[in-house]
Protein backbone atom coordinates (compact mmCIF):
# COMPACT_ATOMS: atom_id res chain seq x y z
CA UNK A 1 0.00 0.00 0.00
CA UNK A 2 2.90 2.04 0.68
CA UNK A 3 5.10 1.45 -2.20
CA UNK A 4 3.74 3.51 -4.61
CA UNK A 5 4.95 6.39 -2.55
CA UNK A 6 7.88 5.20 -1.45
CA UNK A 7 9.13 4.14 -4.67
CA UNK A 8 8.97 7.33 -6.53
CA UNK A 9 12.00 9.46 -4.30
CA UNK A 10 14.03 6.40 -4.57
CA UNK A 11 14.06 6.83 -8.23
CA UNK A 12 14.75 10.24 -7.86
CA UNK A 13 17.45 9.96 -5.31
CA UNK A 14 19.31 7.75 -8.07
CA UNK A 15 19.05 10.82 -10.26
CA UNK A 16 20.07 13.42 -7.89
CA UNK A 17 19.84 15.46 -4.85
CA UNK A 18 16.58 16.84 -5.88
CA UNK A 19 14.17 14.01 -4.29
CA UNK A 20 15.60 13.34 -1.36
CA UNK A 21 13.13 12.31 0.83
CA UNK A 22 13.77 13.82 4.94
CA UNK A 23 15.02 12.05 7.65
CA UNK A 24 11.93 10.36 9.33
CA UNK A 25 11.48 12.03 12.49
CA UNK A 26 11.60 10.07 16.12
CA UNK A 27 7.50 9.26 15.96
CA UNK A 28 7.63 8.62 12.68
CA UNK A 29 10.27 5.85 13.17
CA UNK A 30 8.53 4.92 16.33
CA UNK A 31 4.82 4.47 14.27
CA UNK A 32 6.40 1.88 12.13
CA UNK A 33 7.80 -0.48 14.49
CA UNK A 34 4.36 -2.09 15.83
CA UNK A 35 4.20 -1.85 19.84
CA UNK A 36 3.95 -5.32 21.61
CA UNK A 37 1.86 -4.91 24.00
CA UNK A 38 3.08 -5.01 27.97
CA UNK A 39 1.64 -8.53 28.86
CA UNK A 40 2.90 -9.93 25.93
CA UNK A 41 6.33 -8.74 26.02
CA UNK A 42 6.50 -9.90 29.87
CA UNK A 43 5.22 -13.17 29.24
CA UNK A 44 7.70 -13.72 26.28
CA UNK A 45 10.27 -12.80 28.92
CA UNK A 46 9.13 -15.28 31.36
CA UNK A 47 9.28 -17.70 28.64
CA UNK A 48 6.08 -19.82 29.78
CA UNK A 49 7.10 -23.24 28.04
CA UNK A 50 10.48 -23.64 29.43
CA UNK A 51 8.76 -22.36 33.06
CA UNK A 52 5.83 -25.57 32.05
CA UNK A 53 8.67 -27.57 31.52
CA UNK A 54 10.44 -26.99 34.88
CA UNK A 55 7.59 -27.15 36.50
CA UNK A 56 6.76 -30.54 34.90
CA UNK A 57 10.10 -31.90 35.42
CA UNK A 58 10.10 -30.76 39.46
CA UNK A 59 6.71 -32.44 39.64
CA UNK A 60 8.10 -35.47 37.35
CA UNK A 61 10.98 -36.21 39.72
CA UNK A 62 8.89 -35.81 42.94
CA UNK A 63 6.58 -38.32 41.49
CA UNK A 64 9.04 -40.57 40.82
CA UNK A 65 10.00 -40.40 44.76
CA UNK A 66 6.44 -40.25 46.31
CA UNK A 67 5.13 -43.28 44.35
CA UNK A 68 7.82 -45.22 44.67
CA UNK A 69 8.69 -45.83 41.16
CA UNK A 70 12.16 -45.14 41.54
CA UNK A 71 12.88 -47.65 43.97
CA UNK A 72 10.96 -50.15 42.43
CA UNK A 73 13.19 -50.24 39.50
CA UNK A 74 13.39 -52.20 36.47
CA UNK A 75 14.85 -55.31 37.18
CA UNK A 76 14.03 -56.99 33.96
CA UNK A 77 16.14 -54.19 32.12
CA UNK A 78 19.85 -55.51 31.62
CA UNK A 79 22.72 -54.49 29.57
CA UNK A 80 25.40 -57.23 29.30
CA UNK A 81 24.64 -58.67 32.54
CA UNK A 82 24.31 -55.47 34.08
CA UNK A 83 20.75 -53.91 35.75
CA UNK A 84 21.32 -50.44 35.56
CA UNK A 85 17.98 -49.61 37.67
CA UNK A 86 17.58 -52.38 40.10
CA UNK A 87 14.79 -52.92 42.56
CA UNK A 88 15.79 -51.11 46.31
CA UNK A 89 14.43 -53.49 49.18
CA UNK A 90 11.65 -51.41 51.22
CA UNK A 91 14.02 -51.53 54.14
CA UNK A 92 16.31 -49.09 52.35
CA UNK A 93 13.75 -46.92 51.11
CA UNK A 94 13.84 -43.16 52.13
CA UNK A 95 10.21 -41.87 51.51
CA UNK A 96 8.88 -38.40 51.61
CA UNK A 97 7.16 -38.56 54.88
CA UNK A 98 10.55 -39.98 56.34
CA UNK A 99 12.47 -37.14 55.66
CA UNK A 100 10.47 -34.72 56.28
CA UNK A 101 9.70 -36.44 59.64
CA UNK A 102 13.49 -35.94 60.37
CA UNK A 103 13.29 -32.28 58.94
CA UNK A 104 10.73 -31.26 61.97
CA UNK A 105 12.24 -33.84 64.19
CA UNK A 106 15.91 -31.73 64.15
CA UNK A 107 14.63 -28.43 63.98
CA UNK A 108 14.12 -28.38 67.82
CA UNK A 109 17.55 -30.50 68.50
CA UNK A 110 20.55 -28.44 69.78
CA UNK A 111 23.14 -30.82 68.62
CA UNK A 112 21.86 -30.70 64.75
CA UNK A 113 22.43 -26.91 64.87
CA UNK A 114 25.92 -27.24 66.76
CA UNK A 115 26.81 -30.27 63.77
CA UNK A 116 25.27 -27.62 60.91
CA UNK A 117 27.67 -25.43 62.20
CA UNK A 118 30.79 -27.51 62.44
CA UNK A 119 30.34 -28.54 59.05
CA UNK A 120 29.86 -24.90 57.73
CA UNK A 121 32.88 -23.71 59.45
CA UNK A 122 34.77 -26.04 58.35
CA UNK A 123 33.52 -25.51 54.63
CA UNK A 124 34.46 -21.75 54.85
CA UNK A 125 37.29 -21.76 56.35
CA UNK A 126 38.62 -24.16 53.82
CA UNK A 127 37.28 -22.28 51.32
CA UNK A 128 38.55 -19.01 52.17
CA UNK A 129 41.93 -19.96 52.80
CA UNK A 130 42.29 -22.91 50.11
CA UNK A 131 40.89 -19.75 47.55
CA UNK A 132 43.38 -17.10 49.05
CA UNK A 133 46.04 -19.05 49.09
CA UNK A 134 45.45 -19.90 45.17
CA UNK A 135 44.99 -16.97 44.28
CA UNK A 136 48.15 -15.36 45.76
CA UNK A 137 50.04 -18.20 44.42
CA UNK A 138 48.52 -18.46 41.18
CA UNK A 139 49.45 -14.97 40.63
CA UNK A 140 53.16 -14.56 41.75
CA UNK A 141 53.54 -17.78 39.28
CA UNK A 142 51.69 -16.52 36.54
CA UNK A 143 53.85 -13.45 36.68
CA UNK A 144 56.97 -14.13 37.61
CA UNK A 145 58.68 -17.11 34.93
CA UNK A 146 61.13 -18.49 37.19
CA UNK A 147 59.04 -18.74 39.95
CA UNK A 148 56.63 -20.87 37.64
CA UNK A 149 59.69 -22.45 36.33
CA UNK A 150 61.22 -23.51 39.87
CA UNK A 151 57.80 -24.36 41.11
CA UNK A 152 55.47 -25.06 38.61
CA UNK A 153 56.96 -29.12 38.50
CA UNK A 154 55.66 -29.74 41.95
CA UNK A 155 52.58 -27.80 41.95
CA UNK A 156 51.53 -30.55 38.81
CA UNK A 157 52.71 -33.57 40.38
CA UNK A 158 51.28 -33.02 43.36
CA UNK A 159 47.82 -31.93 41.98
CA UNK A 160 47.93 -35.32 40.00
CA UNK A 161 47.79 -36.86 43.05
CA UNK A 162 43.91 -37.59 44.36
CA UNK A 163 44.16 -35.56 47.68
CA UNK A 164 41.35 -37.51 48.92
CA UNK A 165 44.11 -40.06 49.32
CA UNK A 166 45.62 -37.48 51.72
CA UNK A 167 42.88 -37.96 54.27
CA UNK A 168 44.10 -40.82 56.63
CA UNK A 169 47.41 -39.48 56.75
CA UNK A 170 45.83 -35.68 57.26
CA UNK A 171 43.75 -37.27 59.98
CA UNK A 172 46.85 -38.69 61.87
CA UNK A 173 48.59 -35.17 61.64
CA UNK A 174 45.26 -33.16 62.49
CA UNK A 175 43.38 -35.38 64.43
CA UNK A 176 39.82 -36.06 63.87
CA UNK A 177 38.69 -32.84 65.05
CA UNK A 178 37.63 -29.94 62.84
CA UNK A 179 40.99 -28.92 61.71
CA UNK A 180 41.75 -31.89 59.38
CA UNK A 181 38.44 -31.24 57.55
CA UNK A 182 39.99 -27.71 57.35
CA UNK A 183 43.17 -28.97 55.91
CA UNK A 184 41.17 -31.06 53.39
CA UNK A 185 39.03 -29.06 51.80
CA UNK A 186 42.45 -26.41 51.58
CA UNK A 187 44.49 -28.68 49.76
CA UNK A 188 41.92 -29.38 47.07
CA UNK A 189 40.36 -25.58 46.74
CA UNK A 190 43.89 -24.65 46.64
CA UNK A 191 44.63 -25.72 43.38
CA UNK A 192 41.05 -25.93 41.91
CA UNK A 193 42.10 -21.36 42.26
CA UNK A 194 46.13 -21.76 41.37
CA UNK A 195 45.88 -23.26 38.27
CA UNK A 196 43.18 -21.39 36.39
CA UNK A 197 44.37 -18.06 38.09
CA UNK A 198 47.88 -18.67 37.14
CA UNK A 199 47.11 -19.25 33.42
CA UNK A 200 44.33 -16.38 33.18
CA UNK A 201 47.78 -13.89 34.54
CA UNK A 202 49.62 -14.98 31.28
CA UNK A 203 46.56 -14.21 29.18
CA UNK A 204 46.05 -10.97 30.12
CA UNK A 205 45.91 -8.33 27.12
CA UNK A 206 49.44 -7.92 26.20
CA UNK A 207 48.30 -4.41 24.26
CA UNK A 208 47.05 -3.16 27.52
CA UNK A 209 49.92 -3.93 29.36
CA UNK A 210 51.95 -1.87 26.61
CA UNK A 211 49.80 0.87 27.15
CA UNK A 212 50.51 1.08 30.67
CA UNK A 213 53.58 0.49 30.11
CA UNK A 214 54.17 3.52 27.96
CA UNK A 215 52.19 5.82 29.87
CA UNK A 216 54.80 5.59 33.01
CA UNK A 217 52.80 3.30 35.35
CA UNK A 218 54.85 1.32 37.76
CA UNK A 219 54.39 -2.28 38.58
CA UNK A 220 52.16 -1.59 41.36
CA UNK A 221 49.64 -0.03 39.04
CA UNK A 222 50.15 -1.86 36.23
CA UNK A 223 49.33 -5.34 38.37
CA UNK A 224 46.34 -3.07 40.10
CA UNK A 225 44.85 -1.68 37.13
CA UNK A 226 45.76 -4.37 34.12
CA UNK A 227 46.36 -7.77 36.08
CA UNK A 228 43.72 -7.86 38.80
CA UNK A 229 41.00 -7.10 36.87
CA UNK A 230 42.27 -8.67 33.33
CA UNK A 231 41.90 -11.80 35.35
CA UNK A 232 38.83 -11.53 37.61
CA UNK A 233 36.57 -13.30 35.66
CA UNK A 234 38.34 -16.38 35.98
CA UNK A 235 39.23 -16.20 39.29
CA UNK A 236 35.40 -16.04 40.04
CA UNK A 237 34.72 -19.39 38.17
CA UNK A 238 37.18 -20.97 40.19
CA UNK A 239 35.28 -19.93 43.25
CA UNK A 240 32.26 -20.88 41.80
CA UNK A 241 33.42 -24.45 41.77
CA UNK A 242 35.91 -24.23 44.94
CA UNK A 243 32.73 -22.98 47.09
CA UNK A 244 31.07 -26.77 45.81
CA UNK A 245 34.18 -28.65 46.43
CA UNK A 246 34.57 -27.11 49.83
CA UNK A 247 31.52 -28.84 51.09
CA UNK A 248 32.34 -31.72 49.55
CA UNK A 249 35.57 -31.95 50.64
CA UNK A 250 34.80 -31.07 54.25
CA UNK A 251 31.26 -34.02 54.25
CA UNK A 252 33.94 -36.46 52.89
CA UNK A 253 35.96 -35.97 55.48
CA UNK A 254 33.53 -36.47 58.37
CA UNK A 255 32.23 -39.18 56.76
CA UNK A 256 35.66 -40.96 56.80
CA UNK A 257 36.22 -40.12 60.70
CA UNK A 258 35.10 -36.94 62.62
CA UNK A 259 33.76 -35.89 66.67
CA UNK A 260 30.85 -33.73 65.16
CA UNK A 261 29.48 -32.42 61.80
CA UNK A 262 26.55 -33.24 58.85
CA UNK A 263 28.92 -35.86 57.32
CA UNK A 264 29.23 -37.69 60.86
CA UNK A 265 25.45 -37.54 61.17
CA UNK A 266 24.82 -38.68 57.77
CA UNK A 267 26.89 -42.11 57.87
CA UNK A 268 25.62 -42.53 61.49
CA UNK A 269 21.97 -42.60 59.92
CA UNK A 270 22.72 -44.72 57.23
CA UNK A 271 24.42 -47.45 59.23
CA UNK A 272 21.02 -47.19 61.22
CA UNK A 273 19.58 -47.54 58.22
CA UNK A 274 17.61 -44.09 58.56
CA UNK A 275 17.59 -43.54 55.05
CA UNK A 276 15.23 -40.39 55.39
CA UNK A 277 17.18 -38.86 57.46
CA UNK A 278 20.27 -38.96 54.67
CA UNK A 279 18.14 -37.93 52.24
CA UNK A 280 17.44 -35.03 54.72
CA UNK A 281 21.14 -33.99 55.49
CA UNK A 282 21.93 -34.59 51.51
CA UNK A 283 19.29 -31.78 50.89
CA UNK A 284 20.79 -29.65 54.23
CA UNK A 285 24.26 -30.03 52.68
CA UNK A 286 23.11 -28.70 48.99
CA UNK A 287 21.35 -25.69 50.37
CA UNK A 288 24.63 -24.81 52.06
CA UNK A 289 26.52 -25.19 48.94
CA UNK A 290 23.97 -23.22 46.76
CA UNK A 291 24.23 -20.47 49.47
CA UNK A 292 27.90 -20.03 49.62
CA UNK A 293 27.91 -20.22 45.57
CA UNK A 294 25.20 -17.57 45.81
CA UNK A 295 26.87 -15.23 47.78
CA UNK A 296 29.79 -15.80 45.49
CA UNK A 297 27.30 -15.06 41.98
CA UNK A 298 25.99 -11.75 43.81
CA UNK A 299 30.05 -10.35 44.41
CA UNK A 300 30.42 -11.40 41.24
CA UNK A 301 28.32 -9.68 39.32
CA UNK A 302 28.84 -6.85 41.35
CA UNK A 303 32.05 -6.81 39.70
CA UNK A 304 31.54 -7.65 36.56
CA UNK A 305 29.27 -5.35 34.97
CA UNK A 306 30.77 -4.58 32.11
CA UNK A 307 30.88 -8.45 31.77
CA UNK A 308 27.40 -8.68 31.35
CA UNK A 309 26.49 -5.88 29.18
CA UNK A 310 29.37 -7.72 26.81
CA UNK A 311 26.61 -10.31 26.24
CA UNK A 312 23.36 -8.44 26.64
CA UNK A 313 24.00 -5.21 25.31
CA UNK A 314 23.92 -4.42 21.90
CA UNK A 315 26.57 -2.89 19.86
CA UNK A 316 26.07 0.53 18.65
CA UNK A 317 27.46 1.52 15.50
CA UNK A 318 28.23 4.79 14.16
CA UNK B 1 66.78 25.26 18.00
CA UNK B 2 67.36 21.54 19.45
CA UNK B 3 65.40 19.49 17.97
CA UNK B 4 62.44 17.70 20.06
CA UNK B 5 63.02 14.01 18.84
CA UNK B 6 66.78 13.08 17.51
CA UNK B 7 67.82 9.42 16.43
CA UNK B 8 71.70 9.56 16.10
CA UNK B 9 73.13 7.11 13.83
CA UNK B 10 70.84 4.18 15.33
CA UNK B 11 71.05 0.59 14.86
CA UNK B 12 69.17 -2.60 16.58
CA UNK B 13 69.42 -5.87 16.40
CA UNK B 14 67.21 -8.63 17.92
CA UNK B 15 67.90 -11.69 19.02
CA UNK B 16 71.57 -13.65 18.17
CA UNK B 17 72.94 -13.49 21.32
CA UNK B 18 71.65 -17.51 22.36
CA UNK B 19 74.22 -20.29 20.13
CA UNK B 20 71.54 -21.25 18.18
CA UNK B 21 69.90 -17.82 17.51
CA UNK B 22 70.43 -15.64 14.15
CA UNK B 23 70.31 -11.82 14.69
CA UNK B 24 68.17 -10.00 13.17
CA UNK B 25 68.96 -6.54 11.70
CA UNK B 26 65.69 -4.74 12.41
CA UNK B 27 67.02 -0.90 11.73
CA UNK B 28 70.19 0.45 10.39
CA UNK B 29 72.03 3.63 10.45
CA UNK B 30 69.11 5.41 11.00
CA UNK B 31 70.09 9.49 11.56
CA UNK B 32 66.65 12.02 11.78
CA UNK B 33 65.93 15.04 13.96
CA UNK B 34 62.44 16.04 14.30
CA UNK B 35 61.76 19.78 15.78
CA UNK B 36 59.39 20.55 18.00
CA UNK B 37 55.86 20.64 17.07
CA UNK B 38 56.24 19.16 13.83
CA UNK B 39 54.31 16.21 12.37
CA UNK B 40 56.46 13.34 11.21
CA UNK B 41 54.88 10.49 9.00
CA UNK B 42 56.73 7.10 8.70
CA UNK B 43 56.01 5.13 5.98
CA UNK B 44 57.45 2.03 5.05
CA UNK B 45 57.07 -1.84 3.95
CA UNK B 46 55.27 -4.09 6.44
CA UNK B 47 58.46 -5.59 8.63
CA UNK B 48 60.59 -2.61 8.26
CA UNK B 49 61.07 -1.48 11.77
CA UNK B 50 58.72 1.71 11.83
CA UNK B 51 57.18 -0.20 15.24
CA UNK B 52 60.90 -0.70 16.59
CA UNK B 53 61.37 3.23 15.77
CA UNK B 54 58.58 4.08 17.95
CA UNK B 55 59.30 1.68 20.57
CA UNK B 56 63.01 2.80 21.26
CA UNK B 57 61.74 6.25 21.39
CA UNK B 58 58.86 4.69 24.01
CA UNK B 59 61.76 3.60 26.06
CA UNK B 60 60.82 0.27 25.89
CA UNK B 61 63.45 -0.85 23.70
CA UNK B 62 67.46 0.25 23.75
CA UNK B 63 69.09 0.86 20.56
CA UNK B 64 71.84 -2.15 19.95
CA UNK B 65 74.25 0.76 19.02
CA UNK B 66 73.74 5.12 18.47
CA UNK B 67 71.62 7.05 20.61
CA UNK B 68 67.85 8.23 21.00
CA UNK B 69 67.51 11.26 22.22
CA UNK B 70 64.89 13.51 23.43
CA UNK B 71 65.56 17.44 24.01
CA UNK B 72 69.05 16.37 23.71
CA UNK B 73 68.78 14.10 26.87
CA UNK B 74 69.32 10.33 26.20
CA UNK B 75 66.24 8.14 26.53
CA UNK B 76 65.92 6.08 29.01
CA UNK B 77 63.33 3.68 30.20
CA UNK B 78 59.50 4.68 29.74
CA UNK B 79 58.96 9.07 30.62
CA UNK B 80 55.22 9.64 31.32
CA UNK B 81 55.05 12.43 28.71
CA UNK B 82 54.59 10.36 26.20
CA UNK B 83 51.29 9.50 24.12
CA UNK B 84 51.43 5.95 22.72
CA UNK B 85 48.66 4.96 20.73
CA UNK B 86 48.50 1.13 18.41
CA UNK B 87 46.22 -0.01 15.67
CA UNK B 88 44.17 -2.07 18.73
CA UNK B 89 42.84 0.04 20.81
CA UNK B 90 43.73 -1.78 23.87
CA UNK B 91 41.02 -0.51 25.37
CA UNK B 92 40.61 -2.17 29.06
CA UNK B 93 36.90 -4.13 28.67
CA UNK B 94 35.95 -3.44 32.29
CA UNK B 95 36.63 0.49 31.74
CA UNK B 96 34.04 2.57 30.82
CA UNK B 97 34.76 4.78 27.57
CA UNK B 98 35.14 7.75 30.68
CA UNK B 99 37.26 5.60 32.96
CA UNK B 100 39.47 4.44 30.02
CA UNK B 101 40.38 8.26 28.73
CA UNK B 102 41.17 8.38 32.50
CA UNK B 103 43.56 5.44 32.87
CA UNK B 104 46.66 7.47 32.09
CA UNK B 105 45.32 10.41 34.60
CA UNK B 106 45.19 7.92 37.24
CA UNK B 107 48.85 6.26 36.96
CA UNK B 108 49.80 10.28 37.56
CA UNK B 109 47.13 10.34 40.69
CA UNK B 110 45.24 13.33 39.35
CA UNK B 111 42.58 13.52 41.34
CA UNK B 112 39.12 12.41 40.46
CA UNK B 113 37.26 15.48 39.74
CA UNK B 114 39.53 16.91 37.31
CA UNK B 115 40.28 13.07 35.80
CA UNK B 116 36.68 13.22 34.90
CA UNK B 117 36.48 16.87 33.48
CA UNK B 118 39.50 16.28 31.31
CA UNK B 119 38.26 12.97 30.36
CA UNK B 120 34.72 14.57 29.34
CA UNK B 121 36.24 17.03 27.63
CA UNK B 122 38.11 15.00 25.46
CA UNK B 123 35.33 12.93 24.87
CA UNK B 124 33.29 15.73 24.00
CA UNK B 125 35.62 17.12 21.32
CA UNK B 126 35.36 13.57 19.57
CA UNK B 127 32.06 13.38 19.78
CA UNK B 128 31.61 10.72 22.15
CA UNK B 129 29.86 12.76 25.41
CA UNK B 130 26.88 10.29 25.17
CA UNK B 131 28.76 7.38 25.42
CA UNK B 132 30.60 8.32 28.29
CA UNK B 133 29.23 5.77 30.74
CA UNK B 134 29.24 2.62 27.88
CA UNK B 135 32.04 -0.33 28.16
CA UNK B 136 34.32 -0.90 24.53
CA UNK B 137 32.43 -3.70 24.06
CA UNK B 138 29.16 -1.45 23.20
CA UNK B 139 31.25 0.74 20.82
CA UNK B 140 31.48 0.11 17.48
CA UNK B 141 35.27 -0.16 16.42
CA UNK B 142 35.96 3.96 15.17
CA UNK B 143 34.39 4.79 18.28
CA UNK B 144 36.72 2.92 20.49
CA UNK B 145 39.88 4.04 18.35
CA UNK B 146 38.64 7.56 19.12
CA UNK B 147 38.39 6.60 22.95
CA UNK B 148 41.81 5.41 22.43
CA UNK B 149 42.84 8.55 21.23
CA UNK B 150 41.75 10.54 23.82
CA UNK B 151 43.31 8.31 26.15
CA UNK B 152 46.52 8.93 24.94
CA UNK B 153 45.98 12.28 24.59
CA UNK B 154 44.21 12.63 28.23
CA UNK B 155 47.73 12.82 29.80
CA UNK B 156 48.64 16.03 27.52
CA UNK B 157 51.75 14.54 26.36
CA UNK B 158 54.50 16.33 24.94
CA UNK B 159 55.20 13.50 21.95
CA UNK B 160 52.91 11.54 20.22
CA UNK B 161 53.61 8.46 19.39
CA UNK B 162 50.91 6.88 16.69
CA UNK B 163 51.56 3.28 15.35
CA UNK B 164 49.11 2.50 12.71
CA UNK B 165 46.16 4.09 14.64
CA UNK B 166 43.56 4.27 12.10
CA UNK B 167 44.88 0.89 10.34
CA UNK B 168 41.99 -1.03 11.79
CA UNK B 169 39.30 1.55 10.62
CA UNK B 170 36.86 1.33 7.34
CA UNK B 171 37.69 4.25 4.79
CA UNK B 172 34.89 6.63 5.96
CA UNK B 173 34.92 6.40 8.99
CA UNK B 174 39.32 6.59 8.99
CA UNK B 175 38.60 10.28 6.68
CA UNK B 176 36.50 10.94 10.39
CA UNK B 177 38.53 10.07 12.94
CA UNK B 178 41.58 11.53 10.67
CA UNK B 179 39.88 14.94 10.59
CA UNK B 180 38.78 14.69 14.59
CA UNK B 181 42.58 14.20 15.31
CA UNK B 182 44.22 16.56 13.21
CA UNK B 183 42.00 19.35 14.62
CA UNK B 184 43.13 18.09 18.05
CA UNK B 185 46.42 18.57 17.12
CA UNK B 186 46.26 21.85 15.26
CA UNK B 187 45.28 22.89 18.71
CA UNK B 188 48.26 21.70 20.60
CA UNK B 189 51.14 21.15 17.96
CA UNK B 190 52.77 18.57 19.42
CA UNK B 191 55.50 16.70 17.79
CA UNK B 192 54.14 13.59 16.11
CA UNK B 193 55.75 10.56 14.74
CA UNK B 194 52.63 8.80 13.37
CA UNK B 195 53.61 5.53 11.45
CA UNK B 196 51.48 4.13 8.99
CA UNK B 197 51.01 2.02 5.85
CA UNK B 198 48.87 4.48 4.04
CA UNK B 199 50.85 6.88 2.26
CA UNK B 200 47.90 8.70 1.50
CA UNK B 201 47.05 9.02 4.99
CA UNK B 202 50.49 10.29 5.62
CA UNK B 203 50.68 13.30 2.98
CA UNK B 204 46.82 13.94 4.01
CA UNK B 205 48.29 14.52 7.69
CA UNK B 206 51.97 15.20 7.91
CA UNK B 207 54.78 17.68 7.14
CA UNK B 208 56.93 15.82 7.01
CA UNK B 209 57.44 12.10 5.23
CA UNK B 210 60.21 9.68 5.94
CA UNK B 211 60.08 6.49 3.44
CA UNK B 212 61.87 3.63 4.91
CA UNK B 213 63.49 0.76 2.51
CA UNK B 214 62.27 -3.10 3.08
CA UNK B 215 64.35 -4.73 6.03
CA UNK B 216 66.95 -3.58 7.71
CA UNK B 217 65.09 -0.32 7.92
CA UNK B 218 66.66 2.52 6.58
CA UNK B 219 65.64 5.92 5.64
CA UNK B 220 65.24 6.39 2.09
CA UNK B 221 63.62 9.32 1.44
CA UNK B 222 62.64 13.03 3.89
CA UNK B 223 60.30 14.76 1.96
CA UNK B 224 58.64 17.94 3.71
CA UNK B 225 54.64 18.18 2.47
CA UNK B 226 54.20 21.64 1.18
CA UNK B 227 50.54 21.64 1.99
CA UNK B 228 48.77 24.56 3.98
CA UNK B 229 47.37 24.44 7.69
CA UNK B 230 44.57 24.00 8.49
CA UNK B 231 43.64 21.21 6.43
CA UNK B 232 40.55 20.20 5.18
CA UNK B 233 41.55 16.58 4.26
CA UNK B 234 38.28 15.75 3.01
CA UNK B 235 38.52 18.01 -0.18
CA UNK B 236 42.64 18.10 0.36
CA UNK B 237 42.78 14.49 -1.15
CA UNK B 238 41.60 15.89 -4.92
CA UNK B 239 44.01 18.94 -4.22
CA UNK B 240 46.95 19.01 -7.20
CA UNK B 241 49.64 19.57 -5.25
CA UNK B 242 48.88 16.81 -2.68
CA UNK B 243 48.44 14.21 -5.47
CA UNK B 244 51.66 15.43 -6.84
CA UNK B 245 53.44 15.24 -3.43
CA UNK B 246 51.59 11.45 -3.10
CA UNK B 247 52.88 10.42 -6.50
CA UNK B 248 56.36 11.76 -6.01
CA UNK B 249 56.89 9.97 -2.51
CA UNK B 250 55.00 7.11 -4.09
CA UNK B 251 57.59 6.51 -6.75
CA UNK B 252 60.45 6.31 -3.48
CA UNK B 253 58.25 3.71 -1.73
CA UNK B 254 57.37 1.41 -5.17
CA UNK B 255 60.77 0.28 -5.03
CA UNK B 256 60.38 -1.04 -1.67
CA UNK B 257 57.75 -2.93 -1.63
CA UNK B 258 57.36 -5.18 -5.07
Amino acid sequence: MRSSDAEEPREADMAGQAGLADALSQEEVEALIPHEPTWRYWLRRIDVPVQLFRIGLLFLLWWLWWSEVLWNGWDSFSVFGVTPFPNVPETFRASPYETWAYFTEIYHEQLFWQDLWVTVKEALIGFVLGSLLGLVVGIILGRFQRAAKTFGPFVVIINAMPKIAFLPLILIVYGVGEMSKVVLAVTIVFFIVEVPTQSAVALVDPDLDLVSRTMGASQRQRFMKVTLPGITPAVFGALRLSAVISVLAVVFGEIFSAKRGLGQRLITAANQLSYGDTFAIVFILAMIALIMNGGIGFVERKSLRWQTTQEGGQVISL
Amino acid sequence: MQPAVELKDVTLIFGGDRPDDEPVLAVQNIDVAIPPGQFVAVVGPSGCGKTTILNMLAGILNPTRGSVLRHGQEVDGPSQDIGYMLARSGLSPWRTARKNVELGLEFRKVPKPQRRKQAMELLAKLRLEGFADSYPSQLSQGMRQRVAIARTLAISPDLWLMDEPFGALDAQTRLTVQAEFLDLWYETHKTVIFVTHDLEEAVLLADRVLVMTARPGRIKSDTIVDLPRPRVIDELRFDATFRETEHKIWEELRGEIV
